[in-house]
């Protein structure tokens, strides 16, 4: 089961190694790796459950160990299938960026990463591989070498080491309290009473140190500047892998290290509450302003991802439900736009929202697909996005705080109004321009991209109605 | 029982609708004629499922894993006769459509859209739990959306804006009211809700979540103060679009308000009484707007609401009957008043919005003075619109008058059970008023379009009127409309045969028990209060709309005056202002006073931080030092180039004067991102004259974007745009990799050890 790990990170430094020539010769490689590698990941998530692998002891009591759980298996079968998508379309669209070799070496290395982040066993091992994932991320945010992303790197790098020591000092706390780091369903620290005051600094920490990578105020700044990079990695790391990643830390914190018994009702639980909501609003109404297409799809990442540690935060098995089919949901849908920003950026160059009047003409099935992950994002009852917050809602009314709940669900409805303002503006633009409005010459020699972008991109606007009508068996897998 | 003909209604236009995209695309006349049949179908579909409820009772069918607790369809008496009556409007206009739009463009799209909305709006009205009919109403808005907007037209495009602006803020309102329902009783199946509510002890989470809920049903059906969007949509969409919407979407707001009414709050005094409140103002409003429009499908709307105004009056009432014992024996009257003025109004309106539509269709016209003598010499559509008048003004014989007289019985018998001197019969009188004098003035506004478009000549272009008279519309158009007009008296005439059976049918979604009294519609006692509104409508016809709402113009013919009252227009007054101008106001300041917090923080972060980092990295100039330099150099480099240009990046390299036009580029982006750079923070220093220091910067760009409209830098535009705003941090972009990594790890040493100090404190405090 380390196999996953390794084989992506030794196939990426083949391709640095060997320097390929050819694209065929590189896209044979690269596919290859990459598709047999999900598939042991799919295959280890469905019958590899609770197989357990422990390697050298990196601190006392908590060696580098692996382990495949739900939630670990549920993450990465996700990660895994994103992946593939992704590769494909990041042929298509790094013909145009260049650097393919460097792009590809370290867009497969990371992918071996994040399975090292879904199968860790214990916090030591998950924070080893979280630290990685920073590191081997940076080259490809920095790929077109220009200032704007060495800037986003150093800011990046920043935020992110910065965020990920702060969260070691949780981990320190924790080890110390309960002698190992292992994750275990409900928490490790039997013996400590409720609400105890090491506890809620550690989950502290922990909450805002991860928390820098799903951007939580105030920790959200890199996230817009990161936004430079090539879009497979926009889409893929700052959209799915990279934030998630910050999220799915918190997750184990919260639930399979301290245990939310523990920390339910107390003033960590409402000082993290209290900034996801600010987030949530934040990151909405930032959207709103921004008309550069890609940062206002980051704000509205910034936003979402708050959805996810709002329900982690609520310390309750509805909340931790509601902030999964948040974090599948929102992946899927939030991967999706970023695709489909690429795809216009690709064709087009263009990259401000009102540039797109018109577009839906020309591009029907990259703006279909757009409109579709939209009514996904907004919260469309057939869609993903409604469910994830019907039972966000759901679990904050159930957490027995009225003001909570109420504050809450104000926050999450005035959030959805501005998330629809933010992205049906463009829908409605791309398809209906308005009498009057010259779509021939706007939509010059525009046409959609080729089977490499749009197939990905059908599959994923397929998927998401799929994940919309099945999101509870799916999310009932996370959560077994 | 479980039925599945329920999801069959729901998607078989739905999947029709992409089969009718994709062979439209090959074939248009093969694509209308599938849309007939993909209609016809649908329509049979809903008879047989009526003759299923009449034969086996309730229906129901369920999609287990769909979602939270998976999608339930359900059809009892009420529900089947309005899919029927939902799947009858969708086929005639259908029918009529293919005649209607020929000359449109984008024909392929609305049939797309047409049909998925009618496989939506039938699932609305068989939805068996609250979640299931709000998934399919969120469904049913957005695809309606494309309907109305199908002209493009501005006036269309800024109806649908409202129009699906109140979907998406009234959905969300909804939502939450579902959720505080949900959470109150635990259950969203819509046969449970009564029981678990009537045996609530505390009442008051239902009224916030009926206060919530009725925002967007009431949004949708064109209830006061949220009908706004009515008479702005429907002049503007395509008219078999304004027909549906009219009829039938503004129906299922109707049934979420049923929904509430006769469930959640069953026999609720005070519930009862705030909607009769707000179904007043709706019943009047609508048709006191309506005088003064002289835009024919304007009047239509106005209409609607009005009429749905009355239906809501019916709902109110039955809430106020039977929340008291001795007035409970006459509930029905209210509730089959108001499931039979809901299918009346559908059915008038389809015959009226079509045959508007067939002279919008000829003179692409609607203002009255335009459109006048259409049907001076049009026998049929004469007819055909007379029919429509009749029925909706409530003419005895007529199907209105009938629906129309439940209602007022329902008023009148509540008065009749106080006596005199009681403060609440004074109310009930003054509301059995206002239910006349609205009849009155339905009668004159479908009086004055009647008259103005059938009866009157045009005085300028009589002949362009006339040249159309035999070849105005197609054969299958004629035989739909001339069908549709004819069941409005057919049901009037057979009110006991047809009328009575068929709200009888729909007795088990109202709760209605007992058996009703027997109405003798055609009796003076019932027949007088018809009379009392018609007499009123023609002297208010006599003397408002020909004495005052009609002027000479200067060849000395009467015309219509536009007299459509601007000033009381909520939209434009209100919600246009708060929505578009005061909100985003506030939200903007709001935001950025966030981000300006969380940017001190983070200046005061890195400053104090850099004051340690930078020990480990040699000193490069700083932003200031290098906004003087490249300010002195940049105009001589463009004037004369390489001189100074080598001079330049000796100095300060490449990257730094790409950086400098990136900067400079950034001023002409967009106002809105627009970001006061360099050049505003060092003007305000200047003539502050004072030393710099990044509070000062701070100051003075606020006081400055106080000025310019609150563009107060962001933490994340200062890293984001221009790298040489970044206070004191050095110009580190020609630094690479490795600086930058020493950089970051001196700052994660020093957060390091910080937080190590307070954890070794806090150990010690704690073993201590």
């Amino acid at each position: 089961m380390i196999v996953p790990v390794i084989l992506p990170i030794v196939a990426g430094l083949y391709i640095l190694k060997a320097d390929f020539k050819e694209r065929a010769a590189r896209e044979r490689f690269v596919s290859a790796a990459v598709i047999i590698n999900a598939a042991i990941v799919l295959l280890l998530s469905v019958i590899g459950r609770g197989l357990t692998l422990s390697l050298l002891p990196l601190v006392p009591g908590s060696p580098v160990m692996f382990r495949i759980d739900s939630l670990g298996a549920m993450f990465a079968s996700m990660v895994a299938i994103l992946w593939i998508l992704c590769i494909f379309y990041a042929y298509e669209y790094m013909t145009h960026e260049g650097g393919e070799n460097r792009f590809f070496a370290f867009y497969t290395m990371a992918f071996g990463i994040m399975m090292g982040i879904s199968f860790a066993g214990n916090l030591i091992t998950l924070y080893l591989f979280y630290e990685l994932l920073t590191f081997i991320t940076v080259p490809l945010v920095i790929h077109d070498e220009s200032i704007q992303s060495k800037t986003a790197a150093r800011v990046y790098l920043i935020f992110s080491v910065s965020g990920a020591t702060v969260a070691l000092m949780g981990i320190a706390i924790i080890a110390f309290t309960a002698g190992t780091t292992e994750f275990v369903y409900g928490g490790v620290l039997s013996g400590v009473a409720h609400g105890a005051v090491a506890i809620q600094l550690a989950y502290l920490l922990s909450f805002f140190g991860f928390g820098v990578k799903s951007a939580v105020m105030p920790f959200h700044a890199w996230l817009p500047v990161a936004s430079v990079a090539p879009t497979p990695v926009s889409a893929l790391l700052h959209a799915v892998a990279v934030v998630k990643a910050g999220v799915f830390a918190v997750a184990r914190v919260t639930y399979f290290s301290i245990g939310p018994d523990l920390l339910n009702g107390t003033t960590a639980q409402y000082i993290a509450i209290s900034a996801t909501l600010v987030t949530i609003l934040y990151g909405s109404a930032m959207a709103l302003m921004m008309k550069h297409l890609k940062r206002r799809l980051a704000y509205s990442t910034i936003s979402q991802l708050s959805y996810i540690l709002f329900g982690l935060a609520l310390m309750s098995q509805d909340g931790y439900v509601g902030g999964m089919m948040q974090l599948f949901g929102h992946a899927i849908v939030k991967i999706t736009l970023f695709l489909c920003a690429g795809a216009i950026l690709y064709k087009t160059h263009r990259e401000y929202v009102w540039e797109l009047k018109g577009i839906g003409r020309a591009m029907p099935v990259t703006m279909t697909v757009f409109t579709i992950a939209s009514f996904g994002l907004v919260g469309i009852p057939p869609l993903p996005g409604f469910f994830s917050k019907w039972f966000l809602s759901v679990a904050a009314f159930k957490s027995g705080s009225n003001a909570l709940a109420a504050f809450g669900l104000i926050i999450l409805a005035i959030s959805a109004l501005l998330t629809a303002i933010y992205l049906f503006s463009i829908c409605v633009n791309a398809f209906i321009p308005g009498e009057g409005f010259d779509t021939e010459t706007a939509n010059k020699g525009v046409s959609d991209p080729n089977r490499y972008m749009t197939v990905p991109l059908t599959i994923l606007a397929i998927a998401i109605i799929v994940f919309g009508v099945l999101v509870q068996p799916i999310t009932s897998l996370a959560v077994m | 029982m479980t039925s599945y003909i329920l999801p069959f209604l729901a998607f078989w236009p739905m999947v029709a609708s992409i089969c009718s995209y994709l062979i439209g695309r090959k074939n248009k006349q093969t694509r209308n004629l599938f849309a007939d049949v993909v209609t016809g179908v649908e329509f049979l579909a809903a008879i047989l499922l009526a003759y299923t409820v009449v034969q086996q009772g309730t229906q129901y069918f369920s999609v287990p894993f769909w979602g939270h607790d998976g999608l339930l369809f359900e059809a009892d008496g009420f529900r089947a006769i309005y899919a029927v009556v939902t799947t009858l409007m969708w086929m005639c206009t259908t029918i009529f459509s293919a005649e209607y739009f020929a000359h449109y463009h984008n024909r392929n799209r609305y049939y797309l859209f047409m049909l998925m909305t009618e496989g939506a709006t039938v699932a609305v009205f068989c939805s068996g739990d609250v979640l299931t009919l709000f998934t399919f109403f969120e469904v049913m808005a957005f695809t309606s959306y494309v309907m109305v907007i199908h002209d493009e037209k501005p006036g269309a495009q800024r109806a649908s804006d409202t129009y699906t602006f109140l979907n998406v803020f009234g959905g969300l309102v909804t939502l939450m009211g579902i959720f505080l329902l949900y959470r109150t009783i635990g259950t969203l199946r819509i046969d449970e809700i009564k029981e678990l509510c009537a045996a609530l002890p505390d009442k008051r989470p239902l009224y916030w979540a009926a206060g919530l809920m009725i925002v967007g049903f009431g949004g949708k059906s064109g209830m006061f103060p949220l009908h706004v969007w009515l008479p702005k949509a429907h002049p503007v969409a395509p008219a078999p679009a304004s027909a549906l919407l009219s009829g039938v979407l503004t129906k299922t707001g109707v049934y979420g308000i049923l929904i509430i009414s006769c469930h959640m709050l069953f026999g609720d005094w005070i519930w009862g009484c705030v909607l009769l409140g707000i179904a007043v103002i709706t019943m009047f409003g609508g048709a006191f707007l309506a005088l003064f429009s002289v835009d024919l499908k304007r009047t239509l709307a106005c209409s609607s609401m009005s009429q749905i105004g009355f239906i809501l009056t019916a709902t109110a009432m039955q809430c106020i009957l039977t929340s008291q014992e001795e007035t409970l024996q006459y509930h029905f009257y209210a509730q089959q008043g108001a499931i039979l003025h809901m299918m009346n109004h559908s059915l008038i309106k389809l015959v009226l919005f079509m045959a508007a539509g067939v002279v919008y269709m000829n003179l692409h016209q609607l203002d009255l003075n335009e459109v006048r003598g259409f049907g001076y010499r049009k026998p049929l559509l004469k007819f055909i619109f007379g029919m429509g008048v009749l029925a909706i003004i409530g003419m005895p014989f007529w199907s209105g008058y009938v629906s129309k007289t439940l209602i007022h019985e329902s008023i009148v018998e509540r008065i009749w059970t106080y006596h005199d001197y009681e403060f609440a019969a004074q109310v009930f009188r003054i509301v059995e008023s206002i239910f006349t004098l609205t009849g009155g003035l339905t009668t004159a506004y479908m009086t004055k379009i009647y008259i103005c478009v059938f009866w009157e000549k045009n005085p300028y272009k009589q002949d362009k009127m006339d040249a159309s008279n035999g070849k105005y519309m197609n054969k299958a158009s004629a035989v739909t409309l001339t069908l549709c007009s004819l069941i409005l008296p057919f049901f009037g005439m057979t009110v006991y045969k047809t009328m009575i059976p068929i709200s009888e049918f729909a007795h088990e979604f109202f709760y209605m028990t007992g058996h009703p009294h027997e109405v003798h519609f055609f009796q003076w006692m019932c027949v007088k209060g018809a009379v009392a509104s018609l007499t009123i409508g023609a002297i208010i016809y006599l003397f408002i709309v020909r004495g005052c709402l009609m002027s000479r113009d200067e060849n000395g013919n009467k015309v219509y005056i536009n007299a459509w009252p601007k000033l009381i227009d909520i939209e434009d007054r209100i919600y246009r202002p708060l929505v578009v101008t005061i909100l985003p106001f506030i939200g903007a300041c709001v935001t950025r006073a966030i981000g300006s917090v969380v940017e001190v923080i983070g200046r005061i972060g890195f400053n104090v931080f850099w004051k340690f980092a930078n020990w480990y990295i040699p000193r490069k100039p700083n932003a200031h030092e290098f906004i003087a330099k490249s300010k002195e150099w940049y105009p001589k480099h463009k004037v004369d180039g390489q001189k100074n240009f080598a001079f330049f990046k000796k100095e300060y390299d490449e990257s730094a004067i790409e950086t400098w036009d990136k900067v400079e580029d950034n001023r002409t982006v967009t106002p809105i991102e627009r970001i006061p750079v360099l050049d505003d923070i060092e003007d305000a220093l200047r003539e502050r004259g004072r030393k710099e220091s990044w509070i000062d910067r701070l100051i003075a760009a606020v006081t400055k974007g106080a000025k310019e409209g609150f563009h107060i830098p962001f933490f994340h535009h200062l890293f984001d745009r221009s790298v040489g705003e970044f206070g004191d941090a050095p110009m580190d972009a020609h630094y690479g990799l490795s600086a930058m990594l020493r950089q970051t790890m001196a700052y994660a040493l020093i957060i390091f050890a910080t937080g190590l100090l307070i954890a070794i404190a806090y150990v010690m405090i704690v073993s201590l």
